[in-house]
């Protein structure tokens, strides 16, 4: 398309019926109607659009452009408004929002108190069988105060209610709506608050979405969203180059150097909140020794793989707290490599000469986690360290996991969606898919923090936890991985550091 | 011939409903749908509550037995994944698979006749190893490196092509060469020892002494009889195309059925599993059926009991 | 007969040469290998070939991802391939040939029994089979090649079967049978020479399919178990630098192509050394 064709369409309309139009309509800001054509290839395209039953981080993200949150996060990755204007908490085991007024569906539909309690009660309900319902499980009930406001009852004291009923897992349905289409329909014709409509779906060809002039935030800067699923990495990289492609998600970090050259391209980076990690199983021996995990830790150079794998599109990480969470601590050094340290610390522990052991790794899933696993194990052998590996189909290594016969070592990641370490640590110390590592002290430091409401406050006490962790090395601490996004000259596009692909930002340029 | 064709059609039953029972029991004893499907910070205590509500707990018998009712009635069951039936998501592949697997065949065909002929009558020679070593790249080129390169040449370097994605002749081109430059070495072998076998029978060389008339009159009873291995294996590769092109259905992100199969199998998502390996398993023992009836037409000798 | 060989098929002779330098290398990868297969240098990472001006004779074809020597894995992976390539494509023969003998011969109910098992085979996709060898039994070579040979075999019996099922009626066979031989001489006799041929052919091409399907299976996690140098996983391994670093997929792609030549020019040879005897026959 000829952008200068684009600005003398767009200057038309601004001056013609759309400027009154905007001026008169309650509730949203006043601005240029959305116009023009974005055209995106992703890596994969989400599953259904029926909220509760989403599978993969990669249609979560996604359907959060035709869906809105009680709560969502802003640029930076801080909690904010969405459906909900403010949000206090009442007791230990309730929160009330205040929602906001004037917004509508995309059918029209009004939203109000009934759709949280309809959309928690059908996430919540067994006979729903929500794939999400593991991260809602805390939900006792909900309460309907009044048309704009409701309280949520949680069986356990949970701090993280508001952030769970953000655009991963809260996304708002329309009672009216949902009830009378039925629940496969619902996967593909959505009706949501969100910044674009789903027009058309052709299952792996492409989604046409629309934007929605009445959002509440303002219609977005552009009208039609073309979605492309591109498979290959060659393939989809290839579309931005030829221009068939405005943005793609993601871009290998092999080729970022290659099309940052390209001065038709750009491309952007941001930490991704997935944490990568070799889970040590501390119930078995020589495991149970402190010494033998720190040597572990010291037997890995992971600054050189960040380097050679992911070409420096990495960060380091000290502990299991990623970058972006809450009451990330720079100050707590990781590990240094030093493989004679490594070997010294194994003598001590009663092995001069290493030993035997097995480590898992396995394909497929959303990111590589054999490639790593391999420079992994070389470095395990260099110090005398003798690791079998062994590699598994994705779906075949999560049975070992359920079943806790995983070996001693194996490698794995956990995308931080809370952006909150206790969260993640919890999960990391849960006694069972393969994950052992208990410490009363680490529970009652993170049970602490959990009672504490305020984020300022609940900031600086992750320091001690990220110390406490550091030392008694449970797990061989590794990296996070960027997300790159790449997008040809026409438009602009800044990524967020939650892995949403939150496309209402996006905008044509010139 | 008509209780012949009612049998097979009746054991082809008994195929399909193989097929349907050995896939079942093995996409649940390979892997368990239910961790796969919530979100990675399930705890194994809340796996267990979903396997239990979607029935992944019961036994394996009875949950094929509750899978089985529905099927007869044609609901192979809602996808795990999609959320929509899974019958349907099936057919609706058919076409684009159809629409590449037929115009590869057909370019395969194009470029191994000329090929096969061409070895054939200048046998032994430097042509005929030219020829063979022609079809030989082609077949033992890795398949993606070839479609890479393509997508490379074509699309990014001279624009002549989209990168990717389904649509008309101009889409369609690449995958299908892709897949056509793999298949063509196999039958242009057979269209050269076809031709080998024709031009060295004895009728033959009397025939071709007589005037070459007498060739394609006489070429009748040579020729069907050499056809049978070539339709065999145009009906085999028919096959392992409709099920398998799946390397190059994701390079190319080409909607067909191989890539929906596989990317199910690996998601263990039984309904489509299921769904697709029927489609398959009936195409398979249709074609068969339709390739040992050919044998009866080409050659009267044999008889079908 | 390797003389006979040589006059007959300057074809055949290219072909056995080729094979028979790609099991010297095979045999004796220990000897010709420069370094260690498995042993990483990060540090090193994606150098290319001596020729190029990152390169060094130190690494002469470069490196991989994980700064391991593409020659020397190439040369221990001749080894692997080969072995079970080879080896499956041969068992499936075997059973392919055999089955397909007894179901054209026999025909009636055998017949229709062993067709109605190659029909489930081929109708099941490989992929579920894999996954499921590989969970259930392990991952081993032994396995891979059970693995590869069970897609294998039902082309044969399906061929083998077409060509045998016309020969029960002709008149050589009947008189055989009115003189008093058994089945099994008529069909060694008779009926195998027949089928020589064209079994030969694809036997020579189902090794370049299992050899590729190798790389399939690796890419999976399903094939042979790291950090082995196979050629197959170090296509599957190339796949992801292709664009930038393209001779980590190179190498092992003409490695197997050049293979895959060579085997079939020597099969083709040895089909014509037969085929004027088998003329005679018939």
């Amino acid at each position: 398309m000829n952008p200068q064709a684009l600005s003398r369409r767009e200057t038309l309309r601004l001056l013609g019926l759309t400027t009154a139009a905007t001026v008169l309509r309650s509730g949203s800001p006043a601005g240029a109607a959305a116009s023009g054509e974005v055209k995106v290839g992703l890596a994969a395209e989400p599953n259904t659009f029926d909220p509760h039953l989403t599978v993969g981080r990669n249609s979560q993200i996604f359907i959060a452009n035709v869906y809105d949150g009680l709560t969502a996060r802003d640029a930076p990755g801080n909690l904010v408004p969405s459906l909900a204007e403010s949000w206090k908490r009442l007791n230990a085991t309730t929160w009330q929002f205040t929602l906001r007024r004037g917004v509508k569906f995309h059918n029209g539909d009004d939203f109000n108190a009934d759709a949280v309690k309809f959309t928690l009660d059908r996430a919540t309900n067994p006979e729903t069988k929500a794939t999400i319902s593991s991260e809602l499980s805390t939900i006792a009930a909900t309460e309907i105060v009044d048309p704009f406001t409701v309280n949520v009852t949680t069986k356990t004291p949970d701090f993280l209610l508001p952030v769970r009923l953000g655009e991963l897992f809260g996304l708002m349905l329309s009672p009216k709506h949902t009830s009378a289409m039925g629940k496969e329909a619902i996967a593909t014709k959505p009706n949501g608050t969100g910044p674009f409509k789903l027009v058309t779906w052709a299952k792996n060809e492409r989604l046409v979405l629309e934007a929605n002039e009445n959002y509440w935030r303002g219609a977005p800067k552009v009208k039609t969203l073309v979605v492309r699923p591109i498979l290959e990495d060659a393939a989809r990289i290839a579309a931005l180059q030829t221009g068939e492609v405005d943005l793609i998600a993601p871009v290998p970090h092999v080729r970022i150097a290659e099309l940052s050259r390209n001065d038709k391209l750009a491309i952007k980076t941001i930490a991704a909140p997935r944490i990568f990690h070799v889970t040590i199983d501390v119930r078995k021996p020589p495991f149970d020794n402190v010494k033998v995990r720190q040597a572990l830790n010291h037997a890995v150079d992971v600054n050189a793989i960040v380097k050679t794998l992911y070409f420096g599109h990495g960060t380091r990480l000290a502990t299991v707290v990623d970058k972006g969470a809450l009451g990330y601590d720079p100050g707590v050094q990781p590990y240094a490599y030093d493989p004679s340290k490594a070997k010294a610390l194994l003598a001590e522990a009663g092995f001069p000469n290493g030993f035997e052991t097995e480590f898992d790794s396995f394909t497929g899933s959303i990111a590589d986690h054999s490639k790593p696993a391999e420079a992994i194990v070389g470095y395990l052998q260099k110090v005398g360290i003798k690791a079998k590996l062994n590699v598994f189909e994705f779906s075949a290594f999560g049975p070992r996991r359920v079943q806790n016969t995983t070996s001693p070592l194996f490698i794995y990641s956990i995308g931080d969606a809370y952006l909150e370490p206790s969260w993640v640590i919890r999960w990391l110390t849960q006694g069972g898919l393969g994950m052992h590592y208990k410490n009363p002290k680490l529970d009652e430091m993170l049970t602490k923090i959990e009672a504490t409401d305020d984020p300022k406050k609940r900031a600086p006490m992750y320091s001690d936890v990220q110390k406490l962790i550091k030392d008694e090395a449970p797990f061989i601490f590794l990296y996070q991985a960027d997300a790159a996004f790449g997008m040809s000259a026409r438009v602009d596009y800044t990524p967020r550091p939650d892995e949403t692909q939150w496309l209402y930002p996006l905008r044509l340029k010139g | 011939m008509r209780a012949y064709v009612a049998g097979r059609l009746a054991t082809a039953v008994l195929v399909i409903l193989g097929v349907s029972v050995v896939s079942f029991f093995l996409t649940f004893l390979t892997g368990d749908p239910a961790e796969i499907m919530l979100p990675p910070g399930a705890t194994a205590a809340q796996i267990e509550k979903f396997r239990a509500e979607w029935g992944f707990a019961d036994p394996l018998p009875v949950q094929y037995w509750r899978f089985l009712t529905r099927a007869v009635h044609g609901d192979f069951g809602v996808s795990l994944r999609h959320g929509q039936s899974s019958l349907p998501l099936i057919v609706a592949r058919l076409p684009a698979t159809l629409q590449l697997t037929v115009t590869a065949m057909l370019l395969a065909i194009v470029l191994a006749v000329p090929l096969g002929v061409l070895a054939a009558t200048h046998r032994g020679g430097p042509i005929d190893l030219a020829a063979m070593s022609v079809a030989l790249v082609g077949q033992s080129v890795p398949n993606f490196w070839l479609a890479i390169m393509m997508i490379l040449l074509f699309a990014v370097s001279w624009g002549l092509l989209p990168t990717s994605g389904r649509g008309g002749v101009a889409h369609v081109v690449m995958p299908a060469a892709a897949i056509a430059i793999n298949l063509m070495a196999l039958l242009t072998r057979l269209v050269r020892s076809t031709m080998i076998e024709m031009l060295s029978e004895d009728y033959v060389r009397t025939a071709r002494a007589k005037g070459l008339r007498e060739l394609f009159v006489t070429g009748r009873h040579a020729l069907p009889n050499a056809l049978i291995p070539l339709v065999t294996v145009v009906g085999l590769q028919f096959g392992y195309i409709l099920g398998g092109a799946v390397v190059i259905e994701t390079i190319f992100t080409w909607p067909g059925v191989g890539l929906f199969t596989i990317q199910a199998i690996l998601n263990r998502d039984y309904p489509v599993v299921q769904a697709a390996v029927v489609v398959l398993a009936t195409a398979v023992v249709l074609i068969n059926l339709a390739v040992d009836l050919l044998y009866v037409w080409l050659d009267p000798r044999i008889r079908v009991t | 007969m390797a003389q006979a060989l040589a006059r007959r098929s300057p074809l055949a002779s290219a072909g056995a040469l080729i094979v028979g330098l790609v099991i010297v290398a095979a045999l004796a990868a220990p000897l010709l290998a420069t370094t260690d297969p498995i042993e990483q240098d990060l540090s090193a990472a994606l150098q290319p070939p001596f020729w190029r001006t990152d390169g060094s004779l130190h690494h002469p074809l470069g490196t991989d991802h994980l700064g391991r020597d593409v020659y020397s894995r190439l040369v221990y992976g001749a080894q692997i391939s080969l072995t079970i390539s080879v080896l499956a494509a041969c068992l499936g023969a075997a059973v392919g040939v055999a089955a397909g003998l007894v179901a054209g011969y026999r025909g009636g109910r055998v017949d229709a029994v062993i067709m109605r098992i190659a029909d489930l085979n081929l109708a099941f996709p490989l992929i579920l089979l894999a996954l499921a060898v590989v969970a259930l039994l392990g991952a081993n070579l032994r396995n891979l090649v059970i693995v590869m040979a069970i897609t294998t075999w039902m082309i044969y019996a399906r061929v083998v079967r077409g060509l045998s099922l016309g020969l029960r009626e002709r008149e050589f066979v009947q008189a055989a049978r009115a003189l008093g031989a058994r089945d099994a001489r008529i069909i060694v006799r008779h009926v195998l020479p027949n089928v020589v041929a064209p079994v030969m052919v694809i036997w020579t091409l189902e090794v370049a399919r299992i050899i590729l399907m190798e790389s399939a299976l690796s890419f999976l996690g399903l094939g042979v178990p790291p950090p082995t140098p196979t050629w197959g996983r170090m296509l599957a391994e190339g796949r992801d630098y292709l664009t930038v670093a393209g001779w980590i997929a190179i190498f092992p792609g003409l490695a197997i192509l050049v293979t895959v030549l060579g085997i079939n020019f020597l099969g083709d040879g040895l089909r014509d050394l037969l085929d004027p005897r088998l003329r005679r026959q018939t």
